[in-house]
């Protein structure tokens, strides 16, 4: 299993030329306890409130970060006690960018097959929700395996 | 999170949640939700209070309301803040799972 690397480059959002002069990146690193979303919650709650972002642009990250990071804990990790996450967001007035970079099997979570809402009750399913959110809370979301590492791209656009 | 029920009269089982239904949260109140649905046909949800809702928490809710429904029962979840609506509606689940304004309208459905 290999090192986490953590995020270097803030650049990743192209959507306006101003953002790029703003933004500045926050990271935390996590273990394999499922402990871990409690204490990503408590970091980007406060980072929320210090960078006064909108109460739409926060609620959208948190649950994305949410779902990735419990999806990787829970399917990713499995017990791992060697497992790493590495989450950075960069965040600018109007928009964020968030990476998550975990050090599990790889998992491509864009590669299943698409989302079918149940039709009842009875026939419900109960997972590909959180994939589901994602897809829907964010602009564009990018995956690549970078040698032992999964990296998730999730990019946020003005709301 | 915050978990706290009470009876209600014609049978109905009124559960009310505080705070957010993280990874976290959905551990707290999945054990009381599985209690719940195998013993209750009538049961009210007040998501109030709720200010955060990921997926691992329409988990439990929908796998409630199924097993309710498997038993000719009927769950309603009431009061939902905009972004826990959201959240909701994005999935889809507010179509297989009642979702009403308040909790005169969520008795008035699992009570018919």
């Amino acid at each position: 299993m290999g090192p986490v690397r953590p995020r270097t480059s803030g650049k990743a959002l192209e959507m306006s030329g101003s953002w790029t002069d703003l933004q500045t990146t926050e990271t935390i690193v996590l273990g394999s306890a499922l402990s871990g979303v409690s204490e990503l919650n408590l970091w980007f709650d406060a980072l929320a409130a210090r960078r006064s972002l909108s109460a739409r642009i926060a609620h959208d990250v948190k649950l994305c970060l949410n779902e990735a990071v419990t999806n990787i804990l829970l399917h990713g990790f499995d017990g791992d006690p060697g497992g790493q996450i590495t989450v950075s967001v960069d965040l600018v007035p109007a928009g964020a960018t968030a990476v998550i970079r975990d050090n599990g099997p790889a998992f491509d979570p864009l590669a299943g097959p698409a989302f079918v809402p149940a039709e009842d009750i009875a026939s419900a399913e109960i997972g590909g929700l959180g994939i589901r959110l994602m897809q829907e809370t964010t602009d564009r979301i990018n995956y690549r395996r970078d040698g032992e590492i999964n990296e998730l791209t999730l990019y946020f656009g003005p709301r | 999170m915050k978990l706290t029920h009470e009876d209600l009269e014609g049978g109905v089982y009124k559960i009310t949640l505080e705070g957010p239904i993280d990874l976290d949260g959905s551990a707290q109140i999945d054990p009381h939700f599985k209690m719940v649905a195998d013993k209750y046909k009538r049961v009210v949800v007040d998501l109030s209070g709720v200010d955060f809702l990921a997926s691992i928490g329409i988990r439990v809710l929908v796998k409630s309301a199924k097993t309710i429904a498997e038993q000719a029962g009927r769950m309603a979840v009431f009061g939902a803040q905009e972004a826990p609506r959201r959240v909701l509606e994005t999935t889809g689940v507010d179509k297989i799972v009642m979702l009403v304004q308040d909790e005169p309208a969520a008795l008035a459905w699992v009570r018919k």
